[in-house]
């Protein structure tokens, strides 16, 4: 059986709404930074089903998600640092509590 | 293999290998390598800046059409790099503590100019995502460079978390752009998609896609992050917050807007109109009753988003024209005000409005400069603030949109007041403390550049509007 | 440009001392009173030496009607994309508003000469100050006339802001809020007329090419409109005049004779310069309620200057009232009304000067403004007494005094006109005017002799006070008895600008 288009955009819009869920919901950052991430899968999986269903020859989705990935990788490095940083300082990594200034 | 053409991108190529050297040649300098590498950070500048205008008037695609090369993106390059030096000089003084490294300062300030020179000129949305999360993944990192700082780590927190979202929210837009039509160049897209063949998918990922850019643009609703992280990151990084990526976003939706979708051209208009009207007043309101500077230009910041996005909702030729006058008059204005905040914060932390106060008897300079700056921010002239203000406004009033030109100027007025307070702290009051205020050599360079900038384009703005005027000509 | 650019020069000398005073150390207090003064009586000089050149009779039909009497023109281009130029040129109109500015300007120096308060920005931004209503004058294109409106304000919010009374900070504000308000709606009318001109060619802000086509009608009414409310502020007409009172109580003394002086006539002379010369279809479709407006003022201003308690706001309210005079006689856009209106401009800006000179002087000695307080002062200080009176008399109209001239010739314009039950109320407007000049005079100089708190010794007006006193004593006598010397440049110019109007 061959899944249509469709399956798959219906399944990265559920992933990406639940990601968004997430992101809104959680207070722990490392929680929303992997909630962030589904969303970036949710992307990818846009990318990827999109160029395999046209038929594309020059192959742009995949390239894209490709780089995605790549970029996503290095936004986590970058998202733990920082949440690293405030947990030295701060002894916590509930975002409700970093409050410092009006949000 | 597509050829690769390596002169239209040798000031890119220049500002890599300067931000790669910076970094390895700070593992060697010991002493004094603050000063070397500032050295050899604005030799690259000087470097690319003289490359670039080597490059005027030639116009080339390259790197497998990812890199287009035209009088546009030369035109903010150039306003790029004149940002960089600009920042870098307000910086020299700033990071002087040995445990925070300058050299993985200036590389990361280094690479995100390199994004927004890239984001200038690229047609394909695979580079214009690549190149915006360079810009943005530098500037998490500067928003919380002051790393023993909790209010600097929470700045770089919020701004990672919403930054992020927003360009998940973008990218999520742009691959149901490139679902519908294939493609990701944008002369291609534009080809095949309208809004009579387009679906709701389609408006949807417009939609989305330009919310990413709004969010860099710090225009309402997506401002939410702009007074946390301005007020939380160190003040020359806020300062650079404020015009670096807000004026790579604008080249961005520019080109986007123009050459990618100008066929949508009521649906964005009216989402820009909307955006634009929202920024000015909540910008302008809510800076009222801020008591911290770095907070009250940051809303001021989010006012003047929405000046830019009138001219860019407007979209006619004038229009473009104003955009891009503004961003010049916008850069010189506001990195003059950051700098007069940053030499205060030097001797000792002040950022807040008081410690404006009798500014004038602690320094004549600083209060003067920044009474010019906050004069042209208001767009009173003869300063250049008046010029992009005037020239987007005069689009408005041409496209026969006179109640949007004046929902703008009524917002100079409210901005006005809160501008006119900083005045009136720094001339009409008394000081609290009586010490002078010491303003190092490379700040002072700084703002007799950006004060010098706002007087001499407030009194001749015509080669600022000629160059604008030829370089708002898109290709595409 | 072979010829010696006579009004650039004007307009920038003051700018040039700005400068320099800028780069002038502060302690040097003496040296930066004396550059001002050079520098502001260059520009005095020169206007002069314009009175004396300006041919009246002399037409160019370069210009159109609207400029036929333009001379010293100065034209360079400025913002070529944009359609601006550096234009600027002088006519009959213009001319004794520009002689008045720089003159108060000069005086409004010397009677500054005891600020030692932070006296070097104190004096660069009166000079700043100057070199924008020279300019507004002086201005034949739009952005020029803009960007000079504009700059008056940020120079009188610091000189109302640092050196005012103790309200000063709320009335800088209010001041500056007020006229920036009004001034945007200025410009949207500008660029109103300026983008309907494109579509007769390259669009320009050039009010002479402007003047000679015109707009649709509802294009060009609501473009007047738009620069009504930037113009009517500055007036200031009733109900835009809040700012004003405020304003000129917490002023400094200089700084009210420039603000009533040559300030509000920016505002009256936009209205015959813009009003009636570049948008005129749209001026004539509201001209009933501006003479309405006028009048309106007149008596409001009147009745309030006459329950005022501070003598320097009764000052101010009687400006109110003296400007819808000059309102009204240029709404009868007859040659004797608007011939009056100018003459008013200036008569007015010599008396309310000097009446705020006096004020100043008078509070300087007895520390008070109050009228109740004051008294006797004939006595006391018999020359500054005896000066306030007969300003007084000119300001209400007294025959042979100049005040009286503006008065009969708007009058006479507003009958001629037919307007005959505004003429009435103005003529009340008039009869009230004299009532409370009167009774001021009573109250404050004759009556008894007073001892004022805390002060001994009063001596009467030394020579600098008396030398920024006697010129316009002189001006307002000659002007009452020869009118001539005035109209003989007004005249040719308004009777050619007036039969442009259809």
């Amino acid at each position: 059986m061959i899944l249509s288009l469709n399956f798959y955009l219906v399944l990265a819009a559920i992933i990406f709404c639940v990601g968004l869920f997430g992101v809104l919901t959680r207070r722990s950052i490392v929680i929303i930074i992997m909630c962030i991430e589904l969303m970036f899968n949710a992307v990818n999986i846009n990318f990827v089903a999109f160029s395999s269903y046209l038929g594309l020859t020059p192959v742009r989705g995949q390239i894209f998600a490709v780089f995605v990935m790549l970029i996503s990788a290095v936004e986590m490095g970058v998202g733990m640092g920082i949440a690293l940083l405030l947990y030295k300082n701060r002894t916590t990594v509930e975002v409700n509590k970093i409050n410092l200034m009006r949000w | 293999m597509p050829e690769v053409d390596l002169k239209l991108f040798a000031p890119e190529l220049i500002i890599t290998l300067t931000g790669l050297g910076v970094l390895i040649l700070d593992l060697f300098w010991e002493k004094e390598k603050n000063k070397y590498l500032v050295g050899l950070s604005i030799f690259g500048l000087f470097l690319a800046l003289v490359f670039s205008l080597g490059l005027i008037g030639k116009n080339g695609t390259t790197l497998g059409g990812l890199f287009t090369l035209d009088a546009f993106s030369l035109f903010f390059k150039i306003l790029f790099l004149l940002i960089a030096f600009l920042v870098i000089l307000l910086s020299v003084n700033t990071f002087t503590r040995p445990d925070l490294n300058p050299g993985e300062y200036y590389t990361l300030l280094l690479f995100a100019v390199l994004g927004m020179m890239l984001i200038s000129s690229t047609t394909d949305f695979v580079m214009i995502y690549l190149a915006l999360e360079l810009i943005s993944i530098s500037s998490y990192v500067l928003a919380g460079y002051r790393r023993f700082d909790p209010k600097s780590n929470e700045a770089a927190l919020k701004y990672f978390i919403l930054g992020l979202v927003a360009s998940a929210i973008m990218l999520y837009g742009i691959s149901f752009i490139y679902g519908f039509t294939g493609f990701t160049q944008l002369a291609d897209i534009a080809q095949r998609i309208s809004p009579q063949t387009g679906r709701l998918v389609v408006i949807m990922g417009v939609i989305f896609t330009l919310s990413g850019f709004s969010f860099k643009m710090a225009a309402v609703p997506f401002h939410q992050w702009v007074p946390d992280v301005y007020e939380g990151a160190p003040t020359p990084i806020t300062a650079f917050f404020s015009v670096g990526p807000k004026i790579a976003a604008v080249a961005a939706l520019l080109r986007i807007l123009l050459v990618g979708f100008p066929d949508f051209i009521d649906y964005w208009q009216t989402l820009f109109i909307i955006l634009s009207v929202l920024s000015m007043f909540l910008g302008n309101l809510l800076a009222i009753p801020q008591t911290n500077i770095k907070r009250m230009l940051a809303f001021s910041t989010i006012a003047h988003a929405g000046y830019i996005l009138m001219g860019i909702a407007v979209a006619s030729k004038l229009a473009i024209t104003g955009v891009l006058v503004y961003v010049v008059v916008y850069t010189f204005m506001n990195l003059g005000a950051f700098g007069v905040v940053v030499a205060l914060s030097h001797t000792a932390p002040a950022t807040e409005i008081s410690d404006y106060a009798g500014l004038n008897k602690r320094s004549p300079f600083l209060a003067f400069t920044m009474a010019i700056f906050l004069v042209s921010l208001a767009g009173i002239p003869p300063t250049a603030g008046l010029w992009g203000k005037f020239l987007v406004f005069a689009a408005a009033v041409e496209a026969n949109l006179a109640w949007f030109a004046l929902l703008g100027l009524l917002n100079t007025v409210i901005s006005l007041y809160y501008y006119a307070n900083v005045i009136r702290h720094m001339y009409l009051m008394e000081p609290a403390r009586t010490e002078k205020v010491k303003v190092f050599l490379p700040l002072r360079g700084a703002l007799w550049i950006t004060f010098l900038g706002t007087v001499i384009l407030g009194i001749l703005p015509q080669p600022l509007i000629n160059i604008s005027n030829l370089s708002s000509l898109l290709g595409g | 440009m072979g010829r010696f650019p006579i009004l650039t020069v004007t307009i920038f000398t003051p700018l040039l001392g700005a400068l320099i005073i800028i780069f002038t150390p502060k302690e040097k207090i003496k040296l930066i009173k004396i550059l001002a003064l050079a520098f502001s009586s260059i520009s005095l000089l020169l206007s002069v030496i314009l009175l004396a050149k300006f041919d009246p009779y002399q037409i160019t039909n370069e210009f159109g009607k609207f400029g036929a009497h333009l001379q010293f023109v100065d034209k360079v281009d400025w913002i070529r994309a944009i359609g601006a130029t550096y234009f600027v040129g002088v006519d009959g109109i213009s001319l004794p508003l520009l002689f008045i500015a720089t003159l108060l300007s000069f005086l409004a120096i010397i009677a500054s000469w005891n600020i030692d308060y932070r006296a070097k920005e104190y004096f660069w931004l009166i000079l700043i100050l100057e070199v924008g209503m020279i300019g507004v004058f002086l201005a034949l294109d739009f952005i020029l006339f803009f960007i000079f409106w504009e700059m008056v304000l940020v120079p009188m919010y610091f000189l109302i802001g640092i050196w005012g009374g103790p309200r000063k900070e709320y009335a800088a504000i209010k001041f500056f809020l007020y006229t920036f308000f009004g001034s945007i709606f200025l410009l949207l009318g500008i660029l109103a007329v300026y983008f309907y001109s494109s579509k007769l060619g390259p669009s320009t802000f050039n009010m002479v090419e402007l003047a000679q086509h015109h707009a649709p009608p509802y294009v060009e009414t609501l473009a007047f409109l738009g620069m009504f409310l930037g113009f009517a502020v500055k007036v200031p007409m009733v109900p835009f005049h809040t700012w004003l009172p405020d304003a000129h109580v917490e002023a400094p003394t200089a700084v009210s004779v420039l603000l009533a002086g040559v300030l509000l006539k920016m505002g009256t002379y936009a209205f015959v310069r813009i009003g009636l010369g570049v948008v005129d279809h749209g001026m004539l479709s509201v001209i009933g309620v501006i003479a309405i407006m006028g009048v309106i003022s007149i008596i409001y201003g009147a009745f309030n200057a006459m329950v005022q308690k501070d003598l320097k706001s009764l000052v101010a309210y009687s400006s109110i009232s003296h400007m819808g005079f000059v309102m009204l006689g240029i709404a009868t856009l007859t040659v004797s009304g608007t011939n009056g209106a100018i003459l008013y401009m200036f008569s007015h800006g010599a008396i309310t000067g000097m009446l705020f000179l006096l004020v100043g002087l008078v509070y300087e000695r007895t520390h008070t403004r109050i009228i109740s307080e004051l008294g006797g002062l004939f006595t006391t200080i018999p020359l500054i007494a005896g000066i306030f009176a007969y300003t007084a008399f000119a300001a209400l109209g007294l025959p042979s005094l100049s005040g009286f001239i503006g008065e009969l010739l708007v009058l006479l314009g507003t009958f001629l006109k037919g307007w005959f039950g505004l003429g009435i109320l103005a003529a009340i407007g008039i009869i009230i005017t004299a009532g409370y000049m009167l009774w001021t005079i009573q109250r404050v100089c004759m009556g008894e002799s007073r001892e004022f708190a805390g002060v001994h010794n009063m001596p009467d007006a030394d020579w600098r006070e008396l030398t920024t006193l006697i010129p316009l004593v002189i001006i307002i006598f000659a002007i009452g008895i020869y009118p001539m010397f005035l109209l003989y440049y007004i005249k040719p110019t308004v009777e050619t600008f007036l039969t442009k109007l259809p």
